[in-house]
């Protein structure tokens, strides 16, 4: 069995990398492997942000990724520091800026270091950028 | 957002943290007030960190995090001062966030 | 130790790529991951020295590429047939990031490396 590390970047309205990293995440779980963690950073902080709206027929990204980890029971990292900058804020930053939260569980707002402390201290852990 | 220190007649624009918002509204006798909401007495040993922050913000244009003062500060002034046990024992809550603070520097990134 | 490559590949001031890349190289290295940083493709145009901020610009990218190695990182390298092709003649470039000259240079760069961030 392997080991995970997705790490989400691309700008998710000018690509379909980030349905591919679902793709990908779900394939994982499906071949017997370990998804250690999924972090999202860039443009992709994004997809974490509560209001996304689709009428029913359409592929809606936030939800998708939200339904898998709830399924998995799996914590879907995103970076603080690329979310503020892009007004993503979850409750703890929204209290400190005077805004309202516009993310919640299954997402949460980490440091970058989270993610990286998996890489140095779980050396077979692949890492995979979509 | 915004909360207000009151200086000298006039209203400072600080964040819920006490960081400044403008870091133009800085000045030595306002760094002594900061010091001392935060209840931290601005000895000379402290204000050369605050001091070696600002040159540091200046040069790098980022507030360097623990590691990376730790280092700094060695390469200026020697192991003896360059050491996370010398600067926390002059900041014992996190001395890159209370130096920053009271040099009236952003507030170091969330990430490092 | 493991040891992660940052590929650094968009010019400065043009977005938010640039500063996302240093950051992940600063926090990765705040870890104990060590580092590297390879600036390629119009990346090349962060090491142009004599950059000037405007009120658009929160960060020179020229000063926090010179603040690397005080946070423990050395290893800096740029594409030089990128900055060949896109730089004009004569620039001056950061000395702190080492040229590499050859395509096999840079597979071995990657090679090198456990994990790679392409930003």
């Amino acid at each position: 069995m392997k080991s995970f590390s997705l790490f989400v970047s691309s700008p998710p309205t000018l690509s379909h990398q980030c349905a591919d990293a679902l793709l990908f995440a779900k394939q994982v779980i499906q071949s017997g492997h370990q998804l250690r963690q999924v972090f999202f950073y860039s443009e992709a902080v994004t997809i974490a942000m509560t209001q996304h709206q689709a009428n029913n027929s359409t592929f809606n990204l936030h939800k998708e990724w939200k339904e898998f980890a709830e399924e998995q029971a799996l914590i879907l990292k995103v970076c603080v520091t690329a979310s503020l900058k892009r007004g993503v804020l979850g409750s703890h930053e929204a209290e400190y800026a005077d805004q309202v939260s516009n993310l919640s569980t299954p997402f949460e707002q980490v440091g970058m270091a989270d993610y990286f402390a998996v890489l140095k201290d779980e050396p077979d852990t692949i890492s995979v950028q979509f | 957002m915004s909360n207000v220190l009151e200086f000298n007649g006039k209203q400072i624009n600080v964040d819920k943290a006490g960081y400044l918002l403008n870091s133009d509204d800085w000045s030595p006798e306002l760094a002594e007030l900061i010091a001392a909401k935060n209840e931290i007495e601005l000895t000379d040993e402290r204000w050369e960190v605050v001091n070696f922050v600002r040159e540091f913000y200046i040069e790098y244009d980022t507030s360097p995090a623990i590691r990376a003062l730790v280092k700094a500060m060695s390469n200026k002034y020697g192991p003896e001062r360059g050491n996370s046990r010398y600067l926390y024992r002059l900041f014992p809550k996190g001395p890159a966030k209370q130096a920053t603070l009271i040099a009236g520097l952003p507030k170091p990134a969330k990430c490092l | 130790m493991s040891e992660i490559l940052i590929v650094s590949s968009h010019t400065p001031y043009s977005g938010l790529q640039a500063d996302d890349a240093l950051d992940a190289a600063l926090a990765a290295s705040n870890v104990g991951l060590r580092v590297s940083v390879l600036f390629e493709s119009h990346g090349v145009f962060q090491l142009l020295l004599g950059q000037q901020t405007d009120a658009t610009v929160n960060q020179l990218t020229e000063k926090r590429i010179k603040a690397l190695p005080m946070f423990d990182i050395e290893d800096i390298y740029y594409c030089k047939q990128s900055a060949d092709q896109l730089l004009p003649e004569e620039s001056a470039l950061s000395t702190i990031a080492k040229p590499l000259v050859n395509q096999t240079d840079i597979e071995r760069l990657i090679d090198a490396h456990q994990h790679v961030l392409r930003f």
